[in-house]
């Protein structure tokens, strides 16, 4: 492992890359700030500036964006009560009170050292836990994967809620059919092509990562009829300084929720949104009686709390990307396309073959969490001030953003005209509140599903018997009709409950 | 009672028709048989990943569409500016159209200038301004630092030129 820290770090340590690493803290924290731009918009704007660099210096910038737009989007929580992404609504809860008691710079560096120290202390653990996994991967077989990959979509669905997971299946399978569009990998048919010659390589993972969510959330202002004026948040942030009383007092919290928040990243689907609710439902419940009753009102543990754990959860969620290749969420399954844009085939070869860019990976995130500590702090008040860019100069160059982004990468205009599409389906789709991120984790994951299945069925020479037959298989595949039962089963034997009652 | 038309039933009714459109053109796929080519025979050809999703798909549209679940209506459809909505689809595949012919400077130009305006910016000056200069310093931005070339000027004056 000390040989992958030092592979790491010389890979970190030039100037180049911290320059990417600075930019991609700055220019996520900036996008995570306007509201309803969170990570996943963030990184796809991001990737048409990445695909211009090397795989490791753009795979850390990247990262940086994602820990970055989660930094900012509890800025704007706290500032404005308006949290970019629904993993820092939990940051708002008490981060917003503070502020409206006069102690907004308290609040930020509170939120600040808390996400640091989440951060750090994940990083820490992602430097055990992703070799360790990878290292056991090696002995996955196709089947395996199979079925992992079968884990991970049914878990993104099942936890979005039991009344929300029928659309959500609904969007993963509407994702995995968009994924057969064009020239089938082994037969080398063409699939739902129309006849459009634009479409034999099938459709673009940045296009429809774009469309879905940076274009269609600036329509979807656009398509608002109130011209609501921006809160622009408290023009005296007060004082940043935490005194060591307080600090004392965060410390405990921030350490377990920490611990939580990565063991919750680590579950495909959980991420950082469920990390974030959780540390705060626990910490409330720790607290005792007088502290407990002081969440909500702006009491610090109820601002550290979610901070540290989304901030954990986002690294943990690293850990299936690297070691296993399989994205647990839908922001680590835009990284995952990009690697794989980059002829970065991400799982336990990563380790093997390109050392450099999963050790880089990891030694950036702690050099970013004291970028986004030491730089981008002070720094909040101005960044704030950007947010002051009236909508109507802002959306149309979100939309130019995302338009010339992925026509950056194909030089065709036909891409364009396929944007404009998806961004008005997914405009519509998201007006009658279907879930877009199940959709983009089918997508990506579409091609791999289908391809390890192919080749566990040569393997076993057509026979379907792995799927009970090969242990590991086999348990993979009852976890995942678990997870997808138990919202069901629940809902079921509620209402039975409910009914007895009566 | 319950409305009936749910923004589920709604979409779920859309994705139905979404997914019975692909299962149509699943059949298109040339089968196993039909494809000599292949030397490896497998249990899977091309056509069976799309086969198995049609069927999912209607599975899942049907069960969002006569799920009693309760919902929510969460943004009630008159308050939108449809009409804004469009003129900005439109604004965008024009773009695509004429980013080649038009060149990148005048064609983002345009771009930006119509979407500030439709917005509500009414002050000329500032928008010809903003526009120009941010196109201006995007190409340059891209063209001189990242080496990303972009045809800056309309074709007719490229043809001038050569």
């Amino acid at each position: 492992m000390l040989e992958g820290i030092l592979t790491g770090l010389d890979t970190v340590f030039t100037l180049q890359n911290i320059l990417f690493l600075m930019t991609g803290c700055f220019a996520g924290t900036f996008i995570g700030m306007l509201p309803g731009l969170g990570p996943m918009s963030a990184i796809a704007l991001m990737i048409p500036i990445a695909s211009t660099l090397e795989p490791s210096a753009g795979i850390i910038m990247m990262a940086a964006v994602y820990y970055g737009a989660i930094f900012g989007g509890s800025t704007s929580s706290i500032l404005i009560n308006a949290p970019g992404v629904a993993s820092t609504v939990a940051t708002s809860f008490d981060g917003y009170p503070l502020a409206q008691q006069g102690k907004a710079g308290k609040a930020l560096a509170i939120a600040a050292v808390a996400s640091f120290s989440g951060g750090l202390i994940a990083a820490l653990m992602l430097m055990v836990a992703a070799p360790f996994l990878a290292g056991i991967s090696l002995s996955f077989q196709s089947t395996d994967y199979f079925a992992l990959i079968t884990l991970g979509l049914v878990c993104v669905a099942a936890f979005a809620g039991s009344s929300t997971m029928p659309k959500a299946l609904l969007m993963t399978v509407v994702g995995l059919m968009l994924s057969t569009v064009g020239t089938d990998q082994i037969q080398g048919v063409p699939r739902f092509t129309l006849g459009v010659i634009d479409l034999i390589d099938g459709i673009s993972f940045l296009l429809l990562v774009m469309a879905t969510f940076a274009l269609s959330e600036a329509l979807l202002q656009i398509l608002k009829k109130s011209d609501a004026k921006i809160n622009n948040g408290p023009a005296n942030l007060g004082s940043m300084k935490v005194s060591k009383q307080e600090a004392i007092d965060i410390a405990p919290p921030i350490i377990r929720s920490s611990v939580l928040g990565f063991f919750i990243g680590l579950l495909p689907g959980a991420g950082a949104t469920i990390a974030s609710f959780l540390s705060y439902g626990t910490e409330q419940q720790l607290a005792g009686k007088a502290k407990g009753k002081l969440f909500g009102h702006g009491s610090l543990r109820g601002l550290a709390a979610p901070e540290a754990a989304n901030n954990a959860a986002a690294t943990g969620s690293f850990v299936p990307l690297l070691a296993l290749g399989i994205p647990g969420s839908g922001t680590t399954a835009i990284l995952l396309g990009a690697l794989i844009a980059y002829g970065v085939q991400p799982g336990p070869l990563l380790y093997i073959n390109h050392p450099e860019v999963f050790w880089g990976v990891i030694i950036s995130m702690w050099l970013g969490n004291v970028v986004l500590l030491v730089i981008n702090l002070p720094l909040i008040p101005y960044i704030a001030r950007l947010l002051t860019i009236p909508s109507q100069f802002l959306l149309p160059l979100i939309l130019f953003f995302s338009l010339i982004g992925v026509y950056f990468i194909s030089f065709n205009s036909f891409d364009i005209q396929l944007m404009v599409l998806f961004a008005a389906s997914a405009v519509v789709l998201r007006l009658l509140a279907f879930p877009m991120a199940p959709m983009i984790l089918g997508f990506i994951l579409g091609g791999m599903i289908e391809e390890n299945l192919r080749r566990a069925l040569l393997i076993y020479d057509n026979n379907w018997s792995f799927l009970w037959e090969r242990p590991l298989t086999f348990s993979i595949l009852v976890i995942a009709a678990m997870v997808l039962l138990w919202p069901l089963l629940r809902t079921y034997l509620l209402k039975r409950a409910q009914e007895s009652a009566r | 009672m319950k409305p009936l038309l749910t923004h589920n039933r709604i979409g779920g009714f859309l994705l139905l028709i979404f997914c019975l459109t692909y299962a149509a053109l699943s059949q298109r796929i040339p089968s196993i048989e039909a494809v000599q080519s292949t030397t490896m025979p497998s249990g899977m050809d091309a056509a069976s990943m799309p086969f198995f999703l049609s069927i999912l798909g209607i599975l899942l549209s049907l069960w969002v569409i006569f799920d009693r679940a309760p919902t929510k209506n969460t943004q009630p459809a008159k308050d939108l500016n449809w009409w804004r909505f469009i003129m900005f689809l439109a604004l965008m595949l024009g773009y695509g159209w004429g980013i080649r012919p038009l060149g990148f400077l005048l064609s983002t130009s345009l771009f930006l200038l119509i979407g500030f305006r439709i917005l509500g910016e009414k002050r000329i000056t500032l928008l010809v301004a903003v526009s120009c200069t941010i196109a201006l310093a995007f190409w340059l931005l891209m063209s001189q630092l990242l080496g990303v070339h972009l045809e800056p000027l309309p074709s007719i004056l490229r043809l001038l030129d050569a």
